[in-house]
């Protein structure tokens, strides 16, 4: 605990257990998160408004990779990412609780606006939605490496990230069922 | 000059928030398990 100039005893003293600190760690950023899409959400549901599925996808993943650009975002990434992967209880709990209420929004949304999409096909295409918002937002520099061989592209932006990924995967939401 | 308990209230957030930080910086460079 150095790196804070504040020692283990006073962490153990606030937050009692190290599953605590993991669970103050998503509440300070996924908080940020949960608001940003719950109130984009909403408004894709406001007076019976029926959202296309870009605004439906553009206010739930906007928020995920907007996060990236608050200082110490890119570790919140990181630690999510490894999260998102950790087999263990404790840390499942604690990645599956922190989204659970807006996912479960966006489902339903998104279920609006897709109604002859049955349950197979919005499981497969929304594991395609999560893994491009996962993906994009870890930003490893691996697609840019195998099509330029230049590496990560520190230049690109939340909003042409968006431009390029929401048309792509409300095309694939879009499709008839399978 | 603001009373004691808001500046022991301001300090003991300030120490919350600088542990957060840490913890962050932890689990993203040495994992949750490794911490």
């Amino acid at each position: 605990m150095g790196l804070a100039q504040v020692n283990v005893s006073a962490a153990h003293y606030y937050f009692g257990s190290k599953k605590n600190l993991l669970q103050a760690v998503f509440d300070r950023r996924a908080t940020q998160i949960n608001r940003a899409r719950k109130e984009r959400l909403l408004a894709c549901l406001e007076n019976g408004k029926a959202a296309s599925v870009e605004e439906i996808l553009k206010a739930y993943i906007g928020p995920a990779l907007e996060i990236c650009s608050d200082p110490g975002g890119q570790l919140f990434v990181r630690v999510a990412a490894l999260a998102s992967v950790d087999p263990s209880p404790d840390v499942q709990d604690i990645v599956q609780s922190t989204y659970d209420q807006t996912a479960k929004l966006f489902v339903n949304t998104l279920k609006r606006a897709c109604p002859k999409l049955k349950e197979a096909d919005l499981y497969w295409r929304l594991n395609c939605v999560y893994g491009v918002m996962m993906y994009v937002r870890a930003n490893n520099g691996r697609v840019a490496r195998i099509l330029n061989g230049r590496g990560r592209r520190n230049s690109r932006t939340v909003q042409e990230a968006l431009r390029h990924i929401i048309p792509f995967l409300a095309a694939g939401l879009s499709l008839p069922p399978r | 000059m603001p009373p004691l308990q808001a500046v022991a209230a301001d300090q003991e957030a300030d120490v919350r928030t600088r542990i957060v930080d840490a913890a962050e910086r932890l689990f993203a460079e040495q994992g949750y398990h490794a911490v």
